[in-house]
C-alpha cells in the first residue's frame, strides 16, 4: 500500500518499463522465492561449505532473507556503483512540504529511523519550531535534506563522496567519505550528521552500492536525509512522507510533474506550488532547494501550543 | 670594509659551530619534556583512532573543534620563513641574515604539524589516499593540501639551500666528527669549494626560490582561510577572511620568531648575533602588524556589528557579551591593544624583556583568536539549533582533545630544537660575508670582528 | 468542439479477467475508451458495456487517473448516460510519464452499487516536451572540475614544481661545478 493507490495495472506502467524488467529478472535470481534460489545456488556453490552462521541479506526490494553466510556472495546487486552515481534515469525528485497541516507530532521521523535503522539520537529530518519574529505566531517545520541544486556540500567535498545526481538527489557514498567534515560546515541547512563513534549495527547485509544502501552509518563517516532512493527504485514513497498521517508531506517527479502524499494522493506539482504560495527556506542563499513549503496559514493546529526553544539552552 | 682576517673568520666560525651537536642542560630538560607530551599525544592519538573521534567534544554543530583551530595557528606561524626570507629580502633588510635559519626553521616545523593537523581531525584516516586516488579539485581541502605539500617542499629546499657552504664549513672543520656525519656532509654540501660559478648558481638558486616561496606561503594560508569563508555561515561568510588570516598570520609568526631568537640568544649564547637591534626591529614590524590585525579586526566585527543582520547578530552577541565574551576580549585588548601600546614606545621596543612579553601576549591572543574564528561561530548556525542532545550545543574540549592539542604544539617547539640540532643555527656564511660587504651595524651583529671581545665559550 | 486526432482504443481483456468478482448481483462491465484533444483539453470519452451481454450499462460513476511514479493523479470522473457513455475533459498540460512523453490514462470504477470494481488503460502522447535530465554539467558542485579550474589549478601548481625543479637542477650543477674545478686542477 505505500504507493497508495491498488491498482491492477500498475504493472505496465510504461514508465518503468524498463526498470520493471530488470526488477523482474533480478527478483527472480535474488529475492523472494528464497528455498528453491538457495537450493539452486547450493548446487553450484560446492566449493564454499555452509558456516552454520545465519545472516540477513536485504534485497533491494526491501525484503530481508535469511541465509547462510556463505551465500552472501551470491547476492549480485541489482545496481552498479554507477547507476547509483547518475541516479534513477529520467525522475527528478521533488518534495513539498505543507507547513499548515504539519502538527509537529514526529512521525516523519520515526518513521525516517526506522528505515534508515538510526538511533533515536539521529534525526535525517527533523521537526523544529519555527518564528520568524515574536509577534508572529509559531509554527512547526521539518526538515528534511534539500538536496539543492546548486549544493554548497558537494562543491567542498574533497574525494568526491558526496555528489549531485541526475535525478536530483544529492548522496553520500560512505565507502569513499574521508571524514573532513567540511560538508557539514559548509551546509547552512545544518542537515549533516556525523557518526562520531562505532554506530549500533543491524543485522543486515546489504548488496547495494554505499550511497543507496537503507543502512548508511559508518564510523567517521558523514550521513543526512537521502531521499530513499532505494524505495524510489520501487516506485515507492519514502519513509518520511508514507509515515504522515496529516499528509503534509508530497513526494514526487517534478519530470512528470506531479506530487504524491501518505493517503495516495497524487497531484500536479506546479499547480501545488501555485495554489499554496509555496516558498523554498533560505532562497537568499542561492543552494535552489529541491524542497518546497507551503506557508502556514489556516493552520489545522492550535499554533498557541508550540513552545519555542531558546537558542542554545541545554538540559 | 675589507676582508675579515682568516683568523677572526675562523673564530667566527668556531663559535658558531659550537652549538652543533652540543648539549645543553636546559635544552635537554626541554627534549624530554616536550618528548614525554608528544608521547602522550600520541597515546590520545591511538585512543582517538580506536574510539572514533567521539572521544572529542565536537559533535555535529562544532564539527570543527581545538585541532582546525590549531591547523590556521599552525599554517600561519609558517608564513615567518616567507617574511624573513622573501619580504625582508625584497625591502632590503640586511639585518635579517641572522635570523633566515631560524625563521625557516620554524617554517618547517610548522607546515609539517599544519599538514598533520587535518589527519588528527579526519573521520577516516586510512582513507587518506582517496585524496590522490578521487581528487577533486573544485574541493579547497585539496588546494590546501596541495599548497601545503608544496610549501613544505619549498621549506625544505629553502632550508637546506643557504646550508650548502655552512655544510662545506662544517665538512671541513669538523673534522673529529663521528664517520657517518662527515660523510653525510659531505654528501649534502654537494662538493661545495666557494668558488665563483657556485656561487652564482646558489644565489641564482636562492633569488627564484624566494620569488616562488612568497606566493606560495600566502596562498597557503590564504586558502585555508577560504575553508571557512567559503562556506555559507553567519561570521564566516566572509570576504575579508584572506587577508584577515594571512595578516594574523605574520603577527603570530614574528611572535614566535621573536620569543625563540630571545631563548637562543641566551641559551646558545649568541648574544653577539642576535642583538637589540634584531628585538627592535622585529618589535617594528609586529607593532605594524598588530596595528594593521586590530584594524581588519575592526572590519571584520564592526561592520557586520553596525548592521546586526539577524544571523550574525547571535555570533556577534555570543563573542560582545556572550559565552565567549572574555576570551574575545582578551585577544583583542591583551592580544592587540596593550601590545600596540607596549611597542609605540621606542624605549620599550629597545628592550628585550618588554619585547618579549608584548610578543608573550600578541601569541596567546592569536592563539585564542584561532578558536574563537572557529568554534563560536559553529555553535550559531542559520537554523537554530533546537532539541540538542547534551553536549550537542556547546563545546568543552575533552581531556584527549586538549592532551593531542598539547602534544601537537609540544611537538612543533621540539621539531625546531632538533632542527637547531645538526646545524648552525646561524648562516655562517652569509653572515660573514655581509659582515665583510657593509659591515657589523648593518647586519646587526656587535663585536664579532674585535677577536678581543668574544667570550672564549666556543673555543 | 473540434477533435484533432484519434486514438487506438487499448483494451487490456487479461486485467478484466482478474477482476473478475464472485459477487451474483454485480455485473462485471468492459470499458472502451477513446482519447481526443481538443485546442485546450483533452477529451476522453469511454462506453461501459455489459461483458456478457455487450449493452451499455448506464449510471457508472468513473474516475479518470494518470498513472505517475507514486500513485495516481485523478483528472476526471463522471457517470455514464443511458447509452453507456461518459465524456470527461482533462488539461493539455500534464506531462508525459518518460522521455516517450506517454500518458497513462485508467478509467476506475471504484465501489459501485452496479457493476464490480474494474480498471482500463489507454496511453495517449502528451505535447508537452518531456524535461530531459541532463548529465551533472562541469562545475564546482558536480564531479568534475571545469576546464578553466583545471587549466588554472594546473597552470599554478606546476609553475610552482616546474620552478622547484630547476632549483634543484642549479643544485646538482653547484655539485657538477665542483667536480669540474677538480679536474682542471690536475
Amino acid at each position: 500500500m505505500a504507493c497508495g493507490n491498488n491498482c491492477s495495472c500498475n504493472n505496465n506502467n510504461a514508465g518503468n518499463q524498463d526498470n520493471s524488467r530488470r526488477d523482474f529478472l533480478v527478483k527472480g535470481l535474488i529475492g523472494g522465492i528464497g528455498a528453491a534460489f538457495l537450493s539452486g545456488c547450493s548446487t553450484n556453490d560446492k566449493t564454499k561449505p555452509e558456516s552454520g552462521e545465519k545472516i540477513n541479506v536485504l534485497t533491494h526490494d526491501g525484503k530481508l532473507v535469511t541465509v547462510d553466510k556463505s551465500q552472501v556472495a551470491n547476492f549480485k546487486p541489482h545496481i552498479s556503483e554507477e547507476d547509483v552515481r547518475k541516479g534513477i534515469p529520467g525522475k527528478k525528485f521533488v518534495m513539498v512540504i505543507d507547513l499548515a497541516k504539519c502538527d509537529g507530532c514526529g512521525k516523519c521521523t520515526k518513521a525516517c529511523n526506522k528505515m534508515h535503522y538510526l538511533p533515536k539520537n539521529k534525526e535525517w529530518i527533523e521537526v523544529i519550531e519555527m518564528q520568524d519574529s515574536p509577534e508572529v505566531a509559531p509554527y512547526y517545520f521539518p526538515k528534511p535534506c534539500y538536496h539543492c541544486d546548486n549544493p554548497p556540500c558537494t562543491k567542498v567535498c574533497p574525494v568526491d563522496a558526496t555528489f549531485k545526481r541526475e535525478d536530483g538527489i544529492v548522496a553520500i557514498d560512505t565507502d569513499r567519505c574521508i571524514g573532513c567534515r567540511f560538508c557539514m560546515a559548509a551546509c547552512p541547512y545544518s542537515v549533516r550528521l556525523f557518526n562520531w563513534t562505532e554506530p549500533i549495527k543491524p543485522n543486515i547485509i546489504e548488496t547495494t552500492p554505499a550511497a543507496e544502501n537503507v543502512f548508511q552509518s559508518k564510523k567517521g563517516c558523514v550521513e543526512k536525509c537521502d531521499f530513499c532512493p532505494h524505495m524510489a527504485r520501487e516506485g515507492k514513497l519514502p519513509a518520511c512522507v508514507t509515515g504522515c498521517p496529516m499528509n503534509a508531506i508530497w513526494f514526487g517527479d517534478a519530470n512528470e510533474d506531479a506530487v504524491t502524499c501518505y493517503d495516495g494522493t497524487t497531484t500536479k506539482l506546479s499547480q501545488l506550488l501555485e495554489d499554496g504560495g509555496a516558498y523554498r527556506f533560505m532562497e537568499e542563499l542561492g543552494t535552489e532547494p529541491r524542497v518546497y513549503y507551503l506557508p502556514p496559514t489556516n493552520r489545522i493546529y492550535d499554533a498557541k501550543e508550540i513552545k519555542i526553544e531558546k537558542e542554545g539552552s541545554e538540559n | 670594509m675589507e676582508k675579515l682576517n682568516p683568523e677572526i673568520k675562523n673564530q667566527i666560525e668556531n663559535e658558531l659551530l659550537g652549538t652543533v651537536g652540543r648539549r645543553y642542560r636546559q635544552e635537554t630538560f626541554w627534549v624530554i619534556f616536550l618528548g614525554v607530551i608528544c608521547i602522550g599525544g600520541t597515546v590520545a592519538w591511538i585512543i582517538q583512532l580506536r574510539k572514533g573521534l567521539g572521544v572529542t567534544a565536537m559533535r555535529d554543530y562544532v564539527s570543527w573543534g581545538l585541532y582546525i583551530s590549531l591547523l590556521f595557528f599552525f599554517v600561519g606561524v609558517s608564513l615567518i620563513g616567507a617574511l624573513v626570507s622573501c619580504v625582508l629580502r625584497m625591502s632590503g633588510a640586511k639585518w635579517r641574515y641572522p635570523l633566515i635559519r631560524i625563521a625557516e626553521a620554524v617554517t618547517l616545523s610548522a607546515i609539517f604539524f599544519a599538514g598533520f593537523m587535518p589527519v588528527l581531525d579526519m573521520g577516516r584516516p586510512e582513507r587518506l589516499y582517496f585524496l590522490i586516488t578521487h581528487g577533486r579539485i573544485q574541493s579547497p581541502i585539496l588546494w590546501d593540501v596541495v599548497a601545503i605539500a608544496t610549501y613544505f617542499i619549498g621549506s625544505v629546499i629553502y632550508f637546506y639551500l643557504p646550508l650548502i657552504p655552512d655544510l662545506a664549513i662544517m665538512r671541513d672543520k669538523l673534522t673529529d666528527a663521528p664517520m657517518w656525519r662527515k660523510k653525510l656532509w659531505r654528501w649534502l654540501a654537494m662538493g661545495w669549494e666557494d668558488n665563483l660559478l657556485q656561487r652564482r648558481l646558489l644565489k641564482k638558486a636562492m633569488l627564484i626560490l624566494c620569488i616562488v616561496i612568497l606566493p606560495v606561503a600566502i596562498s597557503v594560508h590564504t586558502i585555508s582561510a577560504w575553508l571557512i569563508a567559503f562556506t555559507l555561515r553567519p561570521g564566516w561568510n566572509s570576504t575579508i577572511m584572506g587577508p584577515y588570516f594571512v595578516f594574523g598570520a605574520l603577527m603570530a609568526g614574528t611572535a614566535i620568531m621573536i620569543l625563540i631568537i630571545a631563548k637562543l640568544r641566551h641559551g646558545y649564547r649568541l648574544e653577539h648575533y642576535l642583538t637589540p637591534k634584531h628585538f627592535n626591529n622585529l618589535a617594528k614590524i609586529l607593532l605594524a602588524l598588530t596595528a594593521f590585525y586590530l584594524y581588519l579586526n575592526i572590519n571584520k566585527y564592526g561592520v557586520p556589528a553596525f548592521k546586526m543582520a539577524k544571523e550574525e547578530k547571535a555570533v556577534l552577541e555570543d563573542l560582545f557579551y556572550g559565552k565567549n565574551a572574555f576570551l574575545f576580549w582578551f585577544t583583542q585588548i591583551v592580544g592587540l591593544i596593550i601590545p600596540i601600546i607596549i611597542l609605540s614606545f621606542k624605549k620599550i621596543r629597545q628592550s628585550i624583556k618588554w619585547v618579549v612579553a608584548a610578543s608573550v601576549m600578541v601569541l596567546l591572543g592569536a592563539l585564542i583568536n584561532r578558536y574563537l574564528i572557529v568554534v563560536p561561530n559553529m555553535l550559531h548556525p542559520f537554523v537554530p539549533i533546537q532539541h540538542a542532545q547534551h553536549g550537542y550545543a556547546t563545546y568543552n574540549p575533552t581531556l584527549i582533545e586538549w592532551t593531542i592539542t598539547a602534544s601537537s604544539l609540544a611537538g612543533f617547539v621540539l621539531l625546531i630544537i632538533l632542527l637547531f640540532k645538526p646545524f648552525p643555527v646561524i648562516t655562517m656564511w652569509e653572515v660573514i660575508e655581509e659582515v665583510e660587504k657593509r659591515g657589523e651595524k648593518e647586519i646587526g651583529v656587535e663585536n664579532i670582528v674585535n677577536f678581543q671581545n668574544i667570550p672564549g665559550h666556543a673555543s | 468542439m473540434q477533435v484533432n486526432k484519434q486514438y487506438i482504443i487499448t483494451l487490456l481483456s487479461f486485467l478484466l479477467t482478474m477482476t473478475v468478482a464472485a459477487q451474483d448481483e454485480k455485473i462485471n462491465g468492459n470499458i472502451a475508451l477513446q482519447m481526443s484533444s481538443n485546442d485546450s483539453m483533452h477529451v476522453v470519452t469511454a462506453t461501459v458495456t455489459n461483458i456478457i451481454t455487450q449493452l451499455p450499462v448506464k449510471d457508472v460513476e468513473l474516475t479518470f487517473y494518470v498513472q505517475r511514479t507514486f500513485g495516481l493523479m485523478k483528472v476526471a470522473e463522471g457517470t455514464t448516460d443511458t447509452t453507456g457513455i461518459i465524456s470527461a475533459e482533462f488539461p493539455l498540460d500534464i506531462q508525459g510519464s518518460d522521455s516517450t512523453r506517454k500518458i497513462t490514462l485508467i478509467a476506475k470504477v471504484e465501489d459501485n452499487d452496479v457493476m464490480n470494481d474494474t480498471a482500463f488503460q489507454v496511453a495517449i502522447n502528451s505535447k508537452l516536451i518531456f524535461p530531459a535530465n541532463k548529465p551533472v554539467p562541469r562545475s564546482i558542485a558536480g564531479a568534475n572540475a571545469p576546464w578553466w579550474l583545471v587549466i588554472t589549478f594546473t597552470v599554478a601548481v606546476g609553475a610552482v614544481w616546474i620552478l622547484f625543479v630547476y632549483v634543484l637542477y642549479l643544485i646538482y650543477r653547484i655539485r657538477k661545478a665542483s667536480t669540474m674545478k677538480v679536474i682542471s686542477k690536475q
